[in-house]
Parts: structure tokens; sequence; C-alpha cells
């Protein structure tokens, strides 16, 4: 094979490629540079915000810039609308975090370097996830994801409650990893396509549909085994228990980017294996999702009321908007899939913002995470109590923040999907979405209408820490003010799912035509 | 389904060979060995021998230090990287200098994890 | 014939290798019954033609990460005690599943010992059986490196960011990323002169948790 064969389109690498250098160059800069501490996390955060950032436009600007799926690299990888409104999710949640994590490390006197660049070695596997075309890259991508972030949750190896986090994280997560590849092994096992010259999640999607509704056991046992192991990612009940004890010890910075990243790139991966139409029928999947978000908005939302830790209460809520996200999944139309991408991105500002204040209020040895810490911020620092009571409440769903929205097309498109249940469950989502009205507010009313009891530690503010937060607190207003615009933006990158599906869909008419013109007799191995 | 594999044979005497002279020393040692049960001589017979001194500990076992942990991951990744030459090594001939560019791009990238491990301390003994 | 009758040998020497390390109470004994079971296996794959897979048993399975289980049941100096508090775990999980999986595999074997073909929709693969046959060749070291340089590059190259992640994640994790332990006496004293609460304990053992 030679290098045109295989259609080596750097272009479509560029973001990529942009963020494993700058993890090299990371850990260069870590052995290499001769710099107090201080200054070597600077210029180590620096690379990787401006790197995420350069990746992030390039990613907008010039791949989003004609519509239309490209594939590259031996047809493995595949840039679309999907894939780009995705990277540009993670990168400007990763950005965000390196500048988040400057703070956390100064906190904890820890140099930036296997940090700073294990963020960056994630955010590339996110990036290799959301574009892969085959189940390989999927699997690959998620790895690289994954191993990182393992580490990462327990950066802080004196704290028992940071080891715990690690191990369970890596444990469950190797569970559901396994899960995920024995899932992948039997698809292509039982939908014949092993030894095929394309092997791309397109053609295990035809060939599933191909056979429904008649496809063998062990290929729907594949297709429910690859969902879980998805699932999981998302942190969606009952494959959430993982949820609040690793975001609880993780750095705040790392808790802020998996809530965000982590859920966007595998939702990325669920619409790209079974949002097109009819699959999740066609794998039995439907009533198993049905039941996943009722049970996810339900004990995401009633276990989030009873938390004293804001850090816990937010790995709940997350656990909740997982919920509302699948509903969107669940919905299946084309507005289902854009308010999907819009909730990703909505949630994403909103929840960085939440976690940036909490960042700037915690000292070292006295990391601000119950919710009586809190009390009479507003007095002390009023613009980030600000900040913190917009995000809670365009968590909540507050008009006209971004939540809001976000929460109205998810809920919209269900109402208006075609399938038995749907008003029920739409009703379920507002119903639970009131109950989390209760913790949100609570956050709020304990910044303002309380005294502090406690003196407050002298601050140091940290001008990336600051900058974050003000970023995508800017978001969650911008976004909700002219919803608008990326309503638009995420319809038509959703567009491009529908339209991969469409391509493969004639190929199925043909198919199950011949498939009915030949055989009355069931098809032979 | 089950094809021809006498080039396996090899392996398979190498297999017998090693298992059979390990169960040949044991077993020898049993059939010539004397033997004399611990119930009818002196108890002494079932104490640890340590040069005619008293035992100081009587359970050897220890913890391994936790330093081998590091050895051990690093051991497993460069493993990994080794084995993944296998099938690079049986067909580099066909592939040319970009297969030769390719195996580049993968070991550089490996190397800058030595070279990272290597200045970090990561394979001092500490 | 005499291949299919080493083939049975191995494929059963497999399994009471995987009964073994159930059954066995020392951990060093079950660990060398699951290396028993990869060599097994991978003699298995070397009959059945996929001889880069069993070089990849023997060399990662039997070699690595049996480095690293052995290591680990050495450093947690575990004995025969130990096992006990898995033992309901393995009852209410393990036996469901084998359960399942035995009877899957004995459904086919008994279609296929029947000569009939399984019914539509169960175990049958999806597409015409054309495109299910492997092609020549197929699992040879040749052609899969064919595949891995030529189709999967991208994924392969992609692995080494794995490895890279993999050896920078563990020296993070161990501590040598803190540039060593003179950063770490720093960290140390630091620790004390601010009086910080809520993870003081750890911090004055710093020093001795590697040296142990």
């Amino acid at each position: 094979m030679t290098p045109n064969d295989l259609d080596l389109r750097w272009g479509l690498m560029v973001p990529e490629l942009l963020v494993l250098l700058a993890g090299v160059l990371v850990l260069l800069v870590d052995t290499t540079v001769k710099a107090p501490d201080q200054d070597r996390r600077g210029i180590q955060t620096g690379i990787s915000t401006l790197a995420c950032l350069a990746a992030a436009g390039y990613t907008a600007v010039v791949l989003g810039s004609t519509s239309g799926t490209r594939t590259g690299f031996g047809e493995l990888f595949v840039v679309d609308g999907l894939a780009v409104w995705f990277k540009s999710v993670v990168l400007l949640s990763a950005a965000l975090a390196s500048l988040m994590s400057e703070r956390w490390l100064r906190n904890h006197r820890l140099t930036s370097g296997g940090f700073i660049a294990l963020l960056l070695f994630s955010t590339a596997g996110m990036l290799y996830m959301v574009s892969a075309a085959d189940l390989v890259m999927l699997f690959l991508g998620l790895e690289i994801m994954s191993i990182p972030l393992y580490v990462l949750a327990a950066s802080e190896r004196r704290n028992a409650r940071a080891v715990e986090a690690g191990l369970k994280y890596l444990v469950l997560g190797s569970l559901a990893t396994g899960f995920l590849l024995f899932g992948i092994s039997l698809l292509y096992g039982f939908t014949g396509l092993m030894g095929q010259p394309s092997t791309c999640i397109a053609d295990v999607v035809a060939a599933v549909l191909r056979s429904a509704p008649d496809v063998p056991a062990l290929a729907v046992g594949g297709g429910i085994l690859l969902f879980v192991g998805m699932v999981f990612k998302v942190g969606a009940v009952p494959f959430h228990m993982w949820t609040p004890d690793v975001y609880e010890g993780s750095p705040m910075s790392i808790t802020a980017f998996m809530s965000v990243a982590v859920k966007a790139t595998a939702f990325a991966a669920i619409l790209r294996v079974f949002g097109g139409s009819g699959v999740l029928e066609a794998l039995r999947l439907h009533d198993l999702l049905f039941a996943l978000c009722a049970l996810t908005m339900v004990v995401g939302n009633v276990a989030a009321l009873a938390q004293s830790s804001v850090k816990r209460m937010l790995a709940w809520s997350s656990v909740a908007h997982a919920g509302y996200i699948l509903l969107g999944v669940l919905a299946g139309t084309q507005d289902g899939l854009a308010a999907v991408l819009f909730y990703s991105l909505g949630y994403a500002a909103m929840n960085i913002a939440a976690f940036g204040v909490l960042v700037h209020l915690s000292e070292k040895g006295h990391e601000v995470e119950r919710l009586d810490q809190l009390r009479g911020i507003a007095t002390r620092v009023p613009l980030q109590a600000a900040i913190l009571a917009v995000s809670m409440l365009s968590l909540m769903g507050m008009p006209p923040l971004v939540g809001f929205w976000g929460k109205l097309y998810i809920f919209r498109a269900v109402v208006f999907a075609d399938f038995p249940g749907h008003i029920a469950i739409a009703v379920l989502g507002v119903l639970m979405s009131a109950v989390s009205a209760y913790y949100y507010l609570r956050v709020v009313v304990v910044s303002y209408m309380s005294d502090a009891t406690a003196p407050a530690p002298a601050h140091r503010p940290s001008f990336g820490n600051g900058l974050a937060t003000a970023t995508a607190a800017a978001l969650t207003v911008l976004i909700g003010l002219a919803p608008g615009a990326f309503l638009a933006l995420a319809r038509d990158s959703a567009e491009s799912l529908r339209a991969s599906s469409a391509a493969v869909a004639p190929a199925v008419d043909a198919s199950t035509a011949t498939a009915v013109a030949v055989s009355p007799q069931p098809p032979r191995r | 389904m089950v094809e021809q594999h006498n080039h396996y044979l090899p392996v398979l005497a190498l297999v017998v060979a090693a298992f059979g002279v390990a169960a040949a020393m044991l077993g020898i040692n049993a059939l010539l060995g004397p033997k004399r049960r611990a119930a009818d001589g002196p108890a002494v017979k079932l104490e640890p021998f340590e040069c005619g001194s008293v035992p100081i500990q009587l359970d050897n076992r220890r913890r391994v230090s936790v330093k081998f942990y590091l050895v051990a991951i690093l051991f497993v990744m460069f493993d990994l990287e080794v084995v993944l030459l296998y099938p690079w090594a049986v067909v580099y001939r066909d592939l040319g200098w970009f297969g030769f560019a390719e195996l580049l791009a993968f070991m550089l990238s490996v190397v800058v994890g030595l070279a990272y491990a290597w200045r970090k301390g990561g394979l001092e003994w500490r | 014939m005499t291949s299919s009758a080493f083939m049975y040998l191995f494929l059963a020497a497999a399994v009471a290798g995987g009964v073994g390390m159930l059954a066995l109470r020392h951990p060093i004994h079950a660990a060398v019954s699951l290396l028993g079971t990869m060599l097994c296996l991978a003699a298995a794959y070397a009959m059945l033609g996929a001889h880069l897979m069993a070089v990849f048993q023997v060399i990662i399975y039997a070699g690595a990460i049996m480095v690293l289980v052995v290591y680990i049941i050495m450093l947690l100096d575990l004995g025969s005690d130990d096992a006990r508090a898995f033992r309901s775990v393995k009852v209410f999980v393990g036996i469901p599943a084998a359960t399942v999986l035995v009877s899957v595999l004995a459904r086919l074997a008994w279609h296929r010992a029947a000569g009939t073909e399984p019914r539509p929709g169960l175990l049958s693969s999806i597409g015409d059986p054309a495109a299910a046959a492997l092609p020549e060749g197929f699992g040879t070291v040749a052609s899969i490196g064919r595949d891995l340089l030529g189709r999967y590059v991208v994924p392969f190259e992609v692995t080494s960011v794995l490895l890279l992640a993999g050896i920078v994640g563990a020296v993070y994790l161990t501590g040598r990323d803190s540039a060593g332990l003179k950063a770490q006496g720093n960290a140390v004293g630091e620790g004390k002169g601010t009086g910080d609460g809520g993870q003081a304990e750890g911090a004055p053992a710093g020093g001795e948790e590697f040296a142990a």
C-alpha cells in the first residue's frame, strides 16, 4: 500500500496533531527548561491553552467552513458537521480546563508537566474518538481519552479520596471498556464483516439495518454492550456508580473537564454509531434507552437533593443532565439530534463557569466544596458570586440563559417525536428539572442571603482561572441571548449525520431488494 | 479449519523436553533419594536448617518494594511497543520507505516517553 | 487427525487451567494456573492459523501481564485466606454468565453435529455466505502486518500515543514528576509551615512512601 491509497489528508488531522505536539512540547519544557515551578506552570498551561484554542479555531473556521463529509486515512478518519461541532466543544473545554488547572496546581504546589501533558493527550484521544469512522479508531480514542484521566483523577496522591477516585475510575472504566470491546467483536463477528475490505461504522450500521428486524441475537447483544460501554462514560444510571466519588476526588479543573468533555465525546460516539434512523430500533435499544433516560433523570436529581457538598451535588447534577441529553438521542429526530449538540455546548459553558468559581474560592488546604463554605460570598467576592448564580440558574433552566434553551429544545423534540410514551417522558423531564430548582437555588440562596460564618482566607486571584470563568460565563449568557443562531449551526452539523445515513440508505434498499428476490430461505453461514 | 502445522513441531519438542527435564529431576530424586518419615525420627527434621544457629525468622515471605511498580509498568509499555514491531519486521520489504517512515513515527513518540521517564529519574532506583 | 487431537488437548488444558485458577486458594497457584491457560490458548491460536495472535498471547499475556499479576500478588503479600472475600461474587456473577455462554456454545455445537442450521435471527450471521468467508491468508503475520501498516496505519500510529500517555502517566503517578526527592522534601516543609488541614497525614510520610 502506498501513501496515495491511504488518502493522507493531513489537513483534516491538524487539530489532533496540534494538541499532540503541544503535549510533547510540554514534556520537553518540563525536562529541559530550568525555571522556577511558578514560571514553568505558566509556560505549560499557556502552551496548552494556546494549542487548544488554535486547534479549536482551525476546527471551527477551516474545517467548519465547508460542509459535507470528508474522510481520509484509509477511510478510518472522518470530519463532518458532527465532528466539527464536538471537537470545538472538547477543545474549548480543554483550553478552559488548562487555564483553571494553573490555579489548582499552584494551590497544591505541584509541577505541571505531567498534569498538562496528560490533559492534552486525553484531549487528543477525544478528538480521535469524535472523528472515528471505524470501531477500532473509536476504541483507541476512548482508551487514549480514559487512561490519562484515570491518572489525573488521582493527581493528589497523598489524599485518600483522590486515590479512591482514580482507582474506582480505573476499575469501573476498564470494565466498561471491556464491555465495549466485547460488543465490537460480537458486532463484527455477527455482521459478517470480519475480513471484509471495509469495516467502517457505516458498514456495520448498514449490515444491521439490512437484516432488521431479524438482527441476530448476538449482534443485538453486541450492540447493547457497545452502547453500555459508551453510556458508562456519559454516567447514565445504572452505570453512574463511579460518578460522585470520582468527581469529588479529582482536582476541580479535571472534574470540570471530565463532566463536560468526556460527556460530549461519548455523546458524539453514541450519535455516530446509533444516531442513524432506525438503528436504535433495529438493535432493540429503544426501550432500554427509554428506561435509562427515565432512571437517569430521576436518580440524578433526587440524589442531588441530598448533597451537602457542592462538588458532589454538581456530580449528581451532571448525571441528571446526561439524562436530559440522552432524551435527545431517544427522540432520534433531526430536532432531537440538533438539541443534543446544542445542549452539549451549553452544558460545557455553564458547568465550567460553576467550577471556575469554586476554583477561585479555593485555597491550599481550604478547598471550597461544602455548601456552608459559600455563605456570604456575595459580599466578599460579588463578581464570582454573580457568576455562580448565573451558572446555577442556567443549570436549573432559567430563561434566557443557555440551560433554558437546551432543555426547551430537548423537550420539544421529544414531544414532537413519535414513539410510545414520548409525552410521559417529556413530562417526567420537566418535573425533574423543577425538582432540580431546589438544589440549584439553595446554592444561590446560601451565597446571597446568609452571612459569612468563618473568616475568609486571603485570596490570590489567578489570571488564568479568572479568564476561564469569565469566558464560560459570557458564553452561558451570550448563547442564551442568541440561541437561534447556535441552534441553526447545531442543526446544520447534525445534518451531516442524516446525510451519511441517507448515503447508506439507498444501498440498504438495493440490498434488501436483492435479499428478498434471492431468498425466502434464511441466510447461510 | 485446523491447518497443517508441522513447523510448530520443534516448539512442541522444546516444551516436551522442558517439562521432561523438570519432571525427571523431581522424579529421580523421589525415586532414588533416602526417605524417612518425619513422624518416626526426631522432630528436628521439620525445623528449618540455618547453619546450626537458631532460625531468626520462620516466615520468610516479605513484601516486594513498591519501587518495582514503575519498572513493571515501563516494562509492559516497552514490551507492547516491541511486540508491535514484529508484524512490521515481517513485511518491511514490501512496504519500502513509506513503511519505514510509519515505523519511525511510531518509535518517535515512544522514544519521547522513554526520554521523559529517563529525565524524570524513572529509570533510577530510588 | 493428530492435529485436532492436539487441539482438543490444548483446549481441555486451557479449561482446566481456568478451573484451577478459580479453585486454587493460594494466589500464586492461581496465577500459575492462569499462565497455563494463556499458554494453551496461544497453542490453540497457532493451530487455527492466527500466528500473530499466538505470539501476542505469549509475549503480552503470558509475559508482560503475568509479570504484573505476580508482582501485585507479591506486593500485597496475599495469602490463601485473602481469596475468600471474592467467593460470593464468583457464584452470583460467574455462574449465570458461564451458563449463558455454555448454552450458546452447546447449541451451536449441537446444530453442527446434527448438520442443521440455527434458527435465523439467533446465531446466524448477517449477509451472504460468500461475504462471510475469510480471504486467503487471513490472520497470518504478513497479512496483519500489511493491514496494520497499510489500511490501519492511523490506529497503529495512534497506539503509540496511548503508550506515551501510559508511560507519562506511570511516571506522574509515582511522583517522579514532582522533580524528585528534593522537591518532595520541600513540599513536606511547606506543608508543615502552612499547617494545611485536610491532608497532613500523608505528607510527612512522603519520603518513605517509595523507600519501603
